[in-house]
């Protein structure tokens, strides 16, 4: 697993929310260890038996071995719910909010690096470790414990994906939305080097999509040997038209771009397997694992 | 939100720039032209939300006012790479030695702002990029410092042009960038005249994300947008147009588009992307099957979802509000899958709608009724 160890400390902005409050509950019956949440203003009270404070600071000071805030903080709020965040040096900073104004995001992901924090998302659903712990919106029954390491730009096709490989009888390490906007704090390949390290995954699926190219990114790091696990793409996007944002802010085929079928024929030169439809990633798992048992004999 | 030439013209002069002289025209009222009192040399340029105007025929440059007039409405019954024309930018032609490009814009991979600086403006810069990258100076600036001089000087030497004249452009860049949420402010071409740069034309395009904190921004009409967009967009569902003849209805952006790629490897055509966002209710699906029901370029609907928060239950509730107690006057196919599955493809089953649970079976039966009654 990556990110998050089973019994990390969990803190949640915007606690008191209808979904702040929704996800708390959800996060913990999936054993995530939420230790405290933060609402300006309503110190004192508690969501789910977790004291609520009015900041991050009161909280560390109750709760210093906190390491990552989950922030379900609204679009207008987020620049200062972050920034308090990254300030009280919390390590890790997963922003579940869509419509964060870009040059706040671009703003602070260059901040959170100078001061040692990791930002994941905006606009994610977080990541889930199934049976161990989540952080974020994913629903824990469309996954199963395992060796795959799941990447995602995009919420819904990440459940469908955990989902498929649960069906199949394959289970994940952990799963993590890096998020549909155009800047995210935490890259594909940054991701992707994460579940090389684990001990836990053995292969690495990552679902792409038009928009950017951090997949021309990983591509090149899977060239370079940087990567030895192999690495299932499947790229959302192939029949999207140019110049229209398709859903997420950042999924927007631009003039120069590589368009979905460049970003997927780019990996596959690079030696990931490709996989034309969600659908069929499961198949091309088990031809992996296959071919790894032939090798190994 | 990609303004217009005259819009994004008017934000330069507001910043103390220098712009060509000129008047706007609208379509109801071309007898504006009357009220001009510029100096010809002329040209007429097509307000439209899109790039490549001057090979489409959207810029005219005319000797005199008699010669505008006449050109005019023919601009005006042009269609600019499928936009009407709604608007006309009549202007002074001024004419220079060099045209300079310069821009702005949030770099992606790198997580900074992008500075360039064309020594050959007025042409697209994807395509000089290419044919004469010696021509392109890029800087990458961190938005932690912002523009400084030294970053003004390289631009300063590498387009040839004194600081003084060059500095006030790039500073105001950014303010327009970072005071007003630009994704992009590009000016292609500027020119040097005497002792002033003026700038020939400009492309602004603000952050959507941005715009609740610049009311007036917010407040300018959409644009870019087809019939059934704007539609849809007030209905709140996150909705592009395609050109075939399958409607899709799915929940988030990678399911939906990964959808509409399954449907075209099935050997069928896509007609919307539809995404009804996270947790749906009955009422957003039922808003979402009457919007496609009602357009006639879609043959059949095709409703793709995995319920996480979106439970099948309610998916299935809003489909069958929308058919009434009428027969579908096209053919629906869904697939569910996640939460409430079950309930939902039973109720779909019982009120006569084909559910199933496999995507790709749900997409070739799709693809086959196309052209079939329902």
């Amino acid at each position: 697993m990556i990110i998050l160890h089973k019994d990390t400390q969990i803190l949640v902005q915007g606690i008191t929310g209808r979904e702040g409050t929704f996800h708390t509950r959800l996060m913990m019956e999936s054993g995530a260890n939420v230790v405290a949440g933060v609402t300006p203003g309503r110190e004192g009270s508690s969501v789910e038996s977790v004291p609520v404070y009015n900041t991050i600071n009161a909280a560390l000071s109750k709760h210093p071995h906190i390491k990552m805030s989950v922030v379900f903080v609204p679009p207008a709020q987020c620049f200062d719910a972050i920034l308090e965040a990254i300030d009280a040096g919390l390590q890790w900073v997963t922003v579940i909010t869509e419509g964060i104004p870009v040059k706040d995001t671009l703003w602070l992901v260059n901040y959170a690096r100078y001061k040692g924090s990791h930002i994941i998302g905006p606009n994610c659903p977080g990541l889930i470790s199934p049976g161990k712990t989540k952080a974020g919106i994913m629903p824990a029954s469309a996954f199963f414990p395992g060796d795959v390491g799941l990447i995602s730009r995009s919420g819904t096709l990440t459940y469908e994906v955990g989902s498929g490989l649960k069906e199949n009888g394959f289970g994940v390490s952990t799963a993590v939305g890096i998020g549909g906007d155009p800047i995210v704090g935490t890259s594909l390949l940054e991701a992707t080097m994460m579940f090389e390290a684990d001990s836990e995954t053995n292969t690495i699926v990552v679902l792409g999509e038009i928009g950017g190219d951090m997949e021309e990114e990983l591509a090149s790091a899977i060239k370079e040997g940087a990567i030895m696990k192999p690495v299932v793409a499947f790229m959302a996007g192939m029949t999207a038209p140019p110049d229209k944002k398709m859903g997420h802010a950042g999924a927007i085929l631009q003039f120069g771009a590589s368009s979905a079928k460049d970003k997927l024929e780019l990996l596959v030169a690079a030696g990931a397997h490709p996989a034309r439809t969600p659908w069929e990633i499961p198949d091309v798992l088990k031809e992996i694992t296959q071919n790894t048992i032939s090798l190994g004999k | 939100m990609r303004l217009y030439e005259y819009e994004s013209k008017e934000i330069l002069k507001e910043y103390g720039l220098s712009i060509s002289r000129g008047i706007v025209i609208s379509r109801d009222h071309p007898e504006e032209i009357e009220q001009q009192d510029l100096n010809p040399p002329l040209v007429l340029k097509a307000q439209v939300p899109v790039g490549g105007r001057g090979k489409a025929g959207g810029i005219i440059k005319v000797k005199n006012v008699e010669e505008a007039k006449r050109q005019l409405l023919s601009l005006f019954d042009k269609n600019i790479n499928g936009y009407a024309v709604q608007k006309i930018l009549l202007e002074e032609e001024i004419l220079a030695d060099r045209e300079l490009y310069l821009s702005l814009s949030i770099n992606r991979q790198e997580k900074s702002y992008s500075l360039v600086a064309g020594a050959l403006g007025g042409i697209d810069i994807e395509e000089i990029a290419k044919s004469k990258p010696d021509t392109i100076l890029k800087l990458s600036i961190s938005p932690l410092r912002l523009i400084n001089n030294f970053d003004v000087l390289a631009i300063s030497n590498h387009l040839s042009v004194p600081m003084v004249r060059i500095d006030p452009i790039v500073r105001q860049l950014f303010s327009i960038a970072v005071e007003l949420d630009a994704e992009l402010v590009e000016l292609n071409p500027f020119v040097i005249v005497g002792n002033t740069s003026v700038i020939l034309d400009a492309k602004i395009i603000i952050d959507d994300s941005a715009l609740f904190r610049h009311p007036l921004l917010n407040e300018l009409p959409p644009r870019g947008k087809t019939k059934e967009e704007e539609e849809a967009a007030r209905i709140g569902l996150s909705y592009v147009s395609l050109n075939g003849n399958i409607g899709i209805i799915g929940n988030g952006a990678g399911l939906t588009m990964a959808t509409m790629d399954l449907l075209q490897s099935k050997g069928g055509h896509p007609a919307d992307f539809l995404d009804v966002g996270a947790g749906a209710k009955s009422d957003i699906f039922r808003k979402s099957i009457h919007l496609l029901m009602k357009n006639d370029r879609v043959k059949v609907i095709f409703v793709n979802i995995f319920g996480g928060l979106t439970r099948g239950d309610e998916v299935a509730k809003g489909i069958i509000e929308a058919l009434g107690s009428e027969p579908p006057k096209k053919p629906i196919v869904v697939r569910l899958a996640g939460t409430n599955a079950i309930e939902g493809g039973e109720l779909l089953r019982k009120n006569g709608v084909s559910a199933y649970s496999s995507p790709l079976e749900a997409a070739v039966s799709a693809v086959s009724r196309v052209g079939s009654t329902p």
